[in-house]
């Protein structure tokens, strides 16, 4: 598990969506764009989400756990009905931060010619010679994550009082 | 400044390649559709498991049932 996290963090997205999308098909398997972005990105995600969880489960006391426990709850519904949600509580304004790196990182995708929004721009500007349509995405991205952006200084003031 | 304005503000060409950013705009979020949830419950998963035999499995599982329903599905109708 702690390779899987540690290696997943440190490989950089860009190289990792390479080497899933242009790599594996030497070794026999060759998929669509979609599926390598998908598997690259979530493999990437899934680790960073990973340590997000573990800090919020470490931050859960473990008196919590026993006590749980001795009411005769077993190990996954311990962790299910008394950590977890504790901890998600927790961790979630680093849990919507992180998602709103995921939802830039998705423009990495135009890298495998996958027609996400940046391509879709990138396509438009070479076709009119105009960088409009690279400020216009700039402007849905910003529509869009501005209200999560909030939401999270909003949870951090919340769980800092 | 209006060569500014012209290159990297021009309302026109915005308009006019809206529908294309549109269209790249759904891709982008069946990318977020797909990736986040996953992300998040394979993470939880990932954290809640203390083997590296049960992480292995989720990754397969996953990869497995994305593969086969949620990609194949946008391929299909997106791509």
């Amino acid at each position: 598990m702690i390779i899987f996290v540690d290696f997943f963090r440190a490989i950089p997205p860009l190289v990792l969506l390479i080497f899933v999308y242009a790599g594996l098909p030497f070794a026999g398997l060759r998929i669509s764009p979609f599926t390598a972005v998908a598997f690259a990105f979530l493999l990437n995600n899934s680790a960073y989400y990973g340590e997000i969880f573990r800090a919020g489960i470490q931050s859960i006391g473990f008196g919590q756990s026993e006590a749980a426990r001795s009411t005769g709850l077993n190990a996954s519904q311990t962790m299910t009905y008394v950590v977890l949600p504790q901890a998600t509580r927790n961790v979630l304004p680093d849990l919507i931060s992180n998602t709103v790196e995921v939802v830039k990182l998705t423009s990495l995708a135009s890298v495998v010619s996958l027609g996400e929004m940046l391509y879709a721009a990138d396509m438009a500007r070479s076709i009119t010679y105009n960088a409009s349509p690279l400020v216009l995405v700039a402007l849905i991205y910003l529509a869009a994550l501005w209200p999560l952006v909030r939401l999270v200084s909003h949870f951090e003031r919340r769980i800092a009082h | 400044m209006d060569k500014l304005i012209e290159q990297f503000f021009d309302v026109e060409v915005m308009i006019a390649v809206l529908p294309t950013i549109i269209q790249g705009m759904w891709m982008t979020l069946a990318i977020c559709a797909v990736v986040i949830p996953m992300g998040l419950f394979g993470a939880c998963d990932l954290r809640c498991s203390h083997s590296d035999g049960v992480v292995w499995w989720i990754v397969c599982r996953t990869w497995y049932a994305k593969q086969t329903s949620l990609a194949a599905l946008v391929d299909d109708y997106l791509c």
